[in-house]
């Protein structure tokens, strides 16, 4: 296949299309025509010459034939005989060339079989000039004319025939009609006068006429090129376009609009169906999409003018129930394809994609219940004991189940903080945004922590100036932006220290702001702070523990929640963690 | 509405039975009965007239929702507040219980010393 593109790649060159003279401009062009074009228009006029060589030679015969037996009363024997062998001759010379001709074509160039017409056919315009030496009717008026008219004839027809070819119209006309001018130029008279002047005037006017006839014959030749060239142009686009949806990775086809029957596909169109042939071509495509809405959509909306991008389909070959279907995402474009109305359907097969979407889902559904399963038992378990629902531990087994409790709460935590980001990431969060007051969404989360905050011996403040202020939020994800944001400040509070929360309205934004004098956040960690894994101190003997999921997170759900998050921070002088929510209702 | 005493659980672990029984007897003072699948729950539940019902999602034979969806059957239980206790509590998931009745729903691992004032808001929401 690439072989034949090549080929046709160079039968026209890109700049040789770009050449193209407008019709007015052929003329011009043609004084300036090329070798190739040169060479074409030999071609043609060998072909056309030769090719009317027969009916020529006919005429030849049969004109000659009854020129002498017309005149045979007044012309003598002899010069008769002379003149018709001369005429055989040269209608055999030509008769030679012609076959020759037939037969070698491809043995010499256009231009050699030119110049060999042209010798023979002097040959028979002399041999017909020379009817006027031989049978000039001296004081016959009536045969002159009659002899004047058959070289004339003659001549009149020669020119049909030769007329691609002026040099070989006038290399017969002249010798076969100067004579005649030339016998009625010394006849004498007004009547011979006038007669030789008319053939005169006759011969100017067909050399004229020979030479307009190869001029158009020369435009004729060019046009036809350029059609060639135009339609080889146009069928190596062709090929070019079939080549690249032939080879093209993505499943294409092309339906006829109307009844939208399949009248192209590629390879990677039956692949995707894992179809014959046949369960393709010529059959509307409805059949393989699984929810036919799809189809009706689609049709409807390139109905409408619309082309359809990057819709997701799923596509299936009924007569095959057991394969799996097909994931695409699908393009339509209206088209016109071999002179009609059709749709060209891009499909991108993402079926692994969905496969892998789909088994990573019921992965991380499975792992979040397998592990949570346990996880319940043992968190609720030692928290019961932890909370002193359960009485009369020994303080070193209740100090063992305390730190047993925190570490099931740790590892729930970070079970929740993968899970979250995986969720985040494939984009899979939903949010029940609700216009709301946030003060007691703050007051729930410091509740939640104060056990916390409790074991970390850190207190907890609250301050607000404009308790009323309503936002919009999904107050779950707001919940755990918080705690998120408190736990923080708790871990890295010291002892005996406070947190404060304060809230207050900056421009048009509520502003809740979590504030610890721990010991601040390195600059140089600054630019990295919201980032997923990131800790300022990722030693592996970190005092602190966590994912460093937990600001990554928060900042996805202040973000998604059309909020903002930011932090002030001087190392050992504490650090600041604030969330801004646009002021009022949806 | 009186006031919320009589739980009726069901979960299919043994061991998470234990704790939650104990987190909402001994931490919220309810009086807990629990079922260990579907089936006892269709058959015991009318019996024990439930102030709520917690039923766990995944369970072998009938599961959390069709559960859910046979107790809606029995005329004592049609509006008796249902909360599912689960680990799976992906955004269409959680959609789906709601969809099916649920009042809302408890995530696992839960917390036994708040899960009575959790299943109490419930109750009250």
């Amino acid at each position: 296949m690439a072989e034949k593109t090549s080929s046709h790649r160079m039968t026209l060159n890109q700049s040789d299309r770009n050449t193209l003279p407008s019709s007015a401009g052929i003329a011009g062009h043609l004084s300036n025509s090329s070798t190739l074009e040169d060479s074409l228009l030999h071609s043609e006029q060998a072909r056309v010459l030769y090719g009317g060589l027969p009916l020529a030679l006919l005429f030849n015969v049969l004109l000659s034939t009854m020129l002498v037996t017309v005149m045979w009363p007044i012309i003598s024997f002899n010069l008769a005989t002379v003149w018709l062998l001369l005429m055989g001759v040269a209608l055999i010379g030509r008769l030679g060339i012609y076959v020759w001709y037939r037969r070698k074509n491809s043995r010499l160039p256009a231009t050699q079989w030119l110049k060999i017409f042209r010798i023979t056919i002097i040959a028979s315009g002399l041999v017909w000039g020379a009817a006027a030496y031989a049978f000039f009717p001296n004081e016959n008026i009536t045969y002159q004319v009659f002899l004047a008219f058959v070289i004339a004839g003659v001549s009149s027809a020669a020119i049909t025939s030769l007329a691609p070819d002026r040099r070989s119209a006038l290399s017969f006309i002249i010798p076969a009609l100067l004579p005649l001018v030339y016998h009625f130029a010394n006849e004498g008279g007004t009547m011979p006068f006038s007669m030789g002047l008319m053939v005169l005037l006759f011969l100017v006017f067909l050399s004229a006429a020979s030479v307009r006839l190869e001029k158009n014959l020369r435009e004729n030749i060019y046009l036809r090129g350029q059609a060639l060239e135009q339609r080889n142009a146009l069928r190596e686009n062709e090929q070019r376009f079939h080549y690249i949806l032939d080879t093209c990775p993505t499943a294409v086809r092309i339906s006829k609009t109307g009844f939208f029957e399949v009248v192209y596909f590629n390879q990677s169109y039956v692949k995707l169906l894992e179809a014959t042939p046949d369960q393709v071509l010529g059959i509307n495509p409805i059949k393989y999409y699984v929810n036919k809405e799809d189809y009706a959509d689609i049709v409807k909306e390139l109905g409408n003018g619309e082309a359809v991008f990057d819709r997701l389909i799923e596509l299936h070959i009924p007569e095959q129930p057991d394969l799996p279907h097909k994931w695409t995402l699908a393009t339509y474009l209206r088209i016109e394809y071999q002179g009609e109305p059709a749709v060209i359907g891009w499909f991108h097969d993402i079926s692994e994609r969905i496969q892998m979407d789909r088994m990573k889902n019921e992965f991380v559904s499975t792992v979040s219940h397998e592990l949570r399963t346990p996880l319940t038992v043992i968190s609720g378990s030692l928290g019961l004991l932890a909370g002193g629902a359960i009485t009369g531990l020994p303080d070193t087994a209740k100090q063992m189940v305390d730190l047993a409790y925190k570490n099931s709460l740790r590892l729930t935590r970070l079970i929740n903080d993968l899970l979250d980001m995986d969720k985040l990431a494939a984009g899979k969060v939903e949010l029940n945004m609700q216009t709301m007051q946030i003060m007691p969404l703050i007051e729930q989360a410091i509740t939640e922590n104060k056990n916390y905050a409790a074991s970390r011996h850190v207190g907890i403040t609250l301050s607000s100036v404009s308790p009323e202020t309503r936002v919009v939020l999904d107050s779950h994800r707001f919940l755990q932006v918080m705690a998120n944001l408190i736990s923080n400040a708790l871990k890295f509070s010291p002892n005996a220290a406070t947190v404060d929360i304060t809230v207050v309205v900056k421009d048009k934004n509520l502003r809740v702001s979590v504030i610890d004098c721990g010991m601040g956040i390195p600059a140089e960690f600054h630019g990295r702070i919201f980032q997923k894994f990131s800790q300022a101190d990722s030693s592996d003997t970190r005092p602190k523990g966590g994912t460093g999921l937990g600001l990554a997170i928060t900042k996805e759900l202040v973000e998604r929640m059309g909020g903002q998050i930011g932090f002030d921070s001087v190392e050992g002088r504490g650090a600041t963690f604030y969330v801004e929510f646009p002021i009022g209702d949806m | 509405m009186s006031a919320l005493q009589k739980i009726l659980y069901v979960e299919d672990e043994a061991d998470i039975q234990a704790v939650a029984k104990l987190a909402l007897e001994m931490v919220g003072g309810f009086t807990v009965k629990v079922c260990s699948s579907g089936e006892e729950a269709l058959r015991e539940a009318e019996a024990f007239a439930p102030d709520m019902i917690l039923l766990d999602v995944m369970m072998p034979g009938i599961d959390g929702p069709n559960t859910l969806v046979g107790l809606r059957k029995i005329p004592a239980l049609a509006t008796t507040p249902v909360a599912f206790m689960t680990a799976k509590v992906q955004p269409q998931e959680v959609a789906s219980y709601k969809a099916l009745g649920a009042k809302d729903v408890i995530p696992k691992p839960f917390d036994p010393m708040t899960l009575a004032d959790q299943v109490r808001r419930v109750w009250s929401s």
